[in-house]
């Protein structure tokens, strides 16, 4: 998750998100969109933005095999053969000569028990992802919103617009109406 | 004095009370196309009477003839607003907008003249605010001498169109970014609202569908189509004209479900004592058969529609309501209403 705040006096698209940072805007982005987006490190080179702080994202360092669909996060072939190689592993290291297997494991079932909770967590974990589904993006100003001077100098225009006239019959019956409303409520 | 200004995604509208009990409306397309300044392409721009602003190397052509030039050099016309607000990537959009303003506004003729000008309400399905957009106009607006004052698009409907109901309406104004929806009780807002996605929203969908291009649907659009019978017309589009009214119906069906939705989030807080109408506007209401369609559309949710609904109606003006309404509570708050 990476916090950037607006630099420029002028607004900065960040055209490849279809997004906009106003001056003294400070906006959340996602690492994924942070590392896809080439308009905001170039924003941040250039100094337009301020990158404020960088925090790991749970959501997006999940294993790209996550996906977004909950029946895939819930299966559980990715974390059994995880285990697998995790339990591999650890009866390669830990048996000591001429110890029976049976008595091995027994040995290691706090292990086990420790690694399938982990793995179990991570499933969580996924499960929050999915319910997330989009990106929670989150902004604020800091500060009253700014707007920028903007002026027509320099601007000549040669625009003929004809108005039309209509009845303004209906806009003074609205007006009386109201006038009519605001009295009864005084 | 006062006078109102309609800020559109397809049109800016202004509305100024005029001599005999009349009303000056003025709009232009807010479309921009930029061309380089060239001394032949402006004389030849003036000499048609063609809009255009001069801008250093540049011109930009504006309202109607962008979008005809555009067409015609196959390029996309340029707009300072997308989905209701100011376009994001469209830097020079903001300079474009004022010089519109001023050119339909006019400058106040009296120091801190009130002008009402409309704003969209929050969308509920885009992650965007419209804070900094009503700040802008604010600002543009403030620099041609007026007061500016913002008002809910939608609102502005119920001032201009339902005067009889005493100003209880739910109104949905059906424009080319979003759609606005609002529902007042005697003109106290009780929710307010947009979704994102109305008009252009058809034309792109309808040009996907068809293997088209947007602004050719837009232009099948405005020629005119009967939503109730899409062979009503030219032979060679009723392809487009068919795809237009299938997402026609999706859009009056999302419409309803989002005031359904927006209201049972409301529901302690809403009360009404009667059934109120249904107040149809907006450059996207205009095609033939839209409140049959949407009376129909209607239908489907009725028994379970948490509002009571007295009738569907169209707004007299679809393409000036908002400026009208915008103007009558102008009016009002110069009468002294805001003392």
């Amino acid at each position: 998750m990476v916090w950037v705040f607006g630099n420029s006096h002028e607004r900065v698209p960040i055209k490849d998100l279809n997004d906009v940072i106003y001056f003294r805007q400070k906006k959340q982005y996602t690492d994924q969109e942070f590392e896809k987006s080439t308009d905001l490190k170039k924003a941040l080179q250039t100094g337009k933005l301020v990158q404020l702080e960088q925090k790991p994202d749970i959501r997006n360092s999940l294993p790209d095999n996550v996906t977004s669909e909950s029946s895939k996060t819930t299966g559980p072939s990715v974390d059994i053969h995880e285990i697998r190689r995790v339990v591999t592993e650890v009866v390669a290291a830990n048996k000591p000569e001429g110890m029976d297997i049976k008595d091995l494991l027994t040995n290691l079932i706090p292990i086990l028990t420790e690694t399938v909770r982990q793995e179990v967590s991570k499933i969580s974990v996924q499960g929050i992802a999915v319910q997330s589904g989009s990106t929670v993006k989150t902004s604020t100003f800091v500060g009253p919103e700014y707007v920028p001077e903007i002026s027509s100098v320099g601007m000549t225009s040669s625009i003929a617009i004809e108005g039309k006239q209509v009845e303004g019959s209906g806009v003074s019956d609205s007006l009386n109406a109201l006038r009519n409303l605001g009295n009864k409520s005084t | 004095m006062s006078c109102s200004i309609d800020i559109g995604t397809c049109f800016l509208v202004s509305a100024k009370p005029d001599t005999n009990n009349q009303i000056q409306l003025k709009s232009i397309r807010d479309a921009f196309l930029d061309m380089e300044n060239d001394p032949s392409v402006k004389n030849m721009l003036t000499m048609s009477k063609i809009n255009y602003i001069e801008a250093g190397d540049k011109l930009y052509l504006v309202g109607d003839s962008a979008v005809t030039m555009a067409n015609i050099f196959k390029r996309e016309v340029r707009r300072p607003l997308s989905k209701g607000v100011i376009a994001p990537g469209e830097l020079e959009a903001e300079k474009i907008l004022l010089v519109l303003i001023e050119n339909i506004l006019g400058k106040a003729k009296v120091p801190e003249e009130i002008c009402y000008y409309s704003v969209p309400g929050n969308p509920t399905d885009r992650d965007m605010d419209v804070v900094y957009h009503q700040a802008m106009f604010s600002k543009l607006i403030g620099s041609l001498g007026y007061k500016p004052i913002a008002m809910n698009e939608a609102a502005a409907i119920v001032y201009s169109n339902c005067a009889a109901e005493q100003f209880s309406a739910i109104s949905i104004s059906f424009g080319a970014g979003m759609m606005n929806i609002a529902l007042l009780f005697q003109t106290i807002i009780g929710m307010n609202y947009s979704v994102t996605n109305s008009g252009d929203w058809l034309d792109e969908s309808a040009a996907k569908a068809t293997g088209s291009t947007a602004s050719r649907i837009q232009s099948i659009k405005e020629r005119g189509i009967n939503l109730l019978d899409p062979n009503d017309g030219d032979p060679k589009t009723v392809r487009e004209r068919e795809a237009l009214c299938i997402y026609y119906k999706s859009l009056i069906l999302r419409v309803l479900e989002s005031i359904k939705t927006e209201f049972e989030k409301r529901r302690g807080n809403i009360d009404l004592p009667h059934a109120i109408p249904i107040v149809l506007s907006g450059g996207t209401s205009l095609a033939k058969g839209f409140k049959e369609l949407f009376e129909a559309g209607f239908a489907t949710v009725k028994d379970k529609f948490p509002i009571a609904i007295s009738e569907i109606r169209m707004a007299k003006d679809p393409l000036n309501a908002v400026a009208q309404g915008l103007l009558v509570a102008a009016l009002n708050y110069n009468e002294g209403s805001h003392k």
